[in-house]
């Protein structure tokens, strides 16, 4: 695999050229709303691939309390067994809300982890999402 | 050049089916397709009437079913009804001429709508500068034709979806819009905790039936519901509401369901703070329903609809998503919709974190 020009320098000039060059070009409105979903979708995978490692890590520091059987691998656990457990256990989390009926409590609990979670990536995907509670 | 000659046989199709319809000649100035619509071909039609009570052109648009449609959304026989139900009890929107079935594809239904003159692109809605004396005007515009819309009920209506309605109902509208989620949820390709942890929300907070605060013990109240009552869906000129449009999610259900998918963050475009479509307050809009029906409403039940909303919304764009990766519909727009869907499962969350207003 080449690692110089990498991902995520490709990823941010394909969103440059589509942005800055290919856009103006554009005198179909319809076309250049196009370019611009377009520039957006390559900068925010571009964004997720530079912050995944922390957020992944993050997301199941956070789901972890919630699910006691599972053992912590600490630091020797690699980027894919993380990305892999945290799909597992939001899978078990989606199925325990969707047939276990938690009690008020722990769904405050969970809700407050996801709430977390979901603020992360939004950080990341839309930096101009409010997330403040009182936004009205 | 294979879309040209199908548009040429439409127009002869189209001249064919009107002029058995008003019963003298017409004949098709113009004809486009207009883009967009995941759930309708689109076309805008000039026509040239010979009939006596039609005479001279018109502008029309032509609705017809598409390929593939959306979950919950009526078909354009059913959506003809509603219309036509909608324009009858006063509801300020275009009216639905000639339903026809077969005329743009074989098994589509479709009708012509009177074009309407407006601003629906939500954006310039909430804040182009010309639109800024109509925006004042839109709480009350807005609670005026919903209470039009909600004046149609089963009993006035009895059989108004007989032909058909694409949404469960069993006369419990908290129970038949919690199936329809768990029905989209469970359809979702991926687990999606936000969105469960919204549903189990809902069921253990359904607001408590009206029969408990009205002396009359009437139960819950079902009237029409538009379905996609927001900002975008409603044409704005610079006097004010000049129609209502895209009833395809029409159903039986709770009025309060329309008020707070008007409120649904995703329709204030930008404008947060307002949350009656991006607009006005949502103490403004709930004080001109009041006025206009007569009826008060009641907070937590707008609350309980509006993470509905978000929830509902949230599912969709995933399916959205769906649609391009099943190889149906390769539309960037697609993907887009769908990768935004941790917006409305955040919303739902704050929502549920913030209590009701």
């Amino acid at each position: 695999m080449q690692e110089r020009p990498n991902k995520l320098v490709l990823l941010t000039a394909i969103a440059r050229f589509l942005m800055e060059e290919a856009r103006p070009a554009l005198s179909d409105p319809r076309l250049a709303f196009r370019a611009l979903i377009a520039a957006n979708l390559a900068s925010v995978v571009a964004s997720e691939l530079a912050s995944a490692p922390e957020s992944v890590a993050r997301d199941l520091a956070r789901l972890r309390p919630l699910f006691p059987d599972v053992a912590d691998g600490g630091a020797a656990e690699s980027f894919e067994t993380r990305r892999a457990l945290v799909a597992e256990l939001n899978a078990r989390l989606a199925r325990h809300l969707r047939d276990e009926a938690p009690s008020v409590d722990e769904t405050a609990r969970i809700a407050a982890v996801l709430r977390e979670s979901l603020r992360e990536k939004l950080a990341v995907d839309n930096p101009r999402f409010d997330t403040s509670l009182e936004i009205e | 050049m294979a879309a040209s000659a199908s548009l040429d046989d439409l127009r002869a199709r189209v001249e064919a089916h009107l002029s058995k319809a008003t019963e003298s000649s017409v004949t098709v100035a113009s004809i486009e397709k207009l883009a967009g619509g995941a759930c309708q071909d689109n076309y805008v039609l000039v026509l040239r009437f010979a009939a006596r009570d039609l005479a001279g052109e018109r502008k029309l648009v032509l609705r017809s079913d598409a390929n593939t449609s959306l979950p919950g959304s009526l078909d354009r026989a059913q959506e003809y009804a509603v219309i036509r139900a909608a324009v009858a009890a006063g509801v300020r929107t275009p009216e639905a001429r000639w339903p026809a079935l077969d005329l743009v594809r074989p098994g589509a239904h479709a009708y012509f709508l009177d074009w309407v003159d407006g601003e629906a692109i939500g954006r310039r809605v909430v804040a182009g500068p010309k639109l800024a004396a109509a925006r004042e005007r839109l709480p009350v515009e807005c609670a005026r034709e919903l209470a039009r819309i909600h004046a149609i009920t089963p009993a006035t209506h009895r059989t108004l979806f007989d032909g058909g309605s694409a949404q469960p109902w069993s006369g419990d509208p908290f129970a038949d819009s919690f199936a329809f989620a768990r029905r989209m949820l469970d359809a979702l390709q991926e687990p999606r905790p936000a969105l469960e942890l919204a549903l189990h929300w809902l069921r253990a907070n359904v607001p408590s039936p009206r029969s408990e605060r009205a002396p009359d013990g009437a139960s819950s109240e079902t009237t029409l519901v538009h379905g996609d009552f927001r900002t975008g869906n409603f044409m704005v000129t610079p006097n004010g509401l000049s129609a209502v449009l895209d009833w395809e999610f029409a159903h039986w259900g709770a009025p309060a369901e329309d008020l707070a998918w008007m409120c649904v963050r995703d329709w204030r475009f930008g404008q947060l703070r307002l949350a009656a479509g991006g607009f006005a307050p949502r103490e403004v809009l709930y004080k001109e329903y009041e006025r206009a029906t007569g009826k008060p409403v009641d907070p937590r039940e707008v609350h309980f609809w509006e993470v509905m909303g978000n929830v509902r919304w949230a599912a969709a764009s995933l399916h959205q998503g769906e649609r391009y990766m099943s190889g149906g519909d390769a539309d960037i727009e697609l993907v887009a919709v769908a990768r935004r869907a941790i917006e409305m499962e955040y919303e739902a969350l704050r929502l549920i974190e913030r209590g009701a207003r």
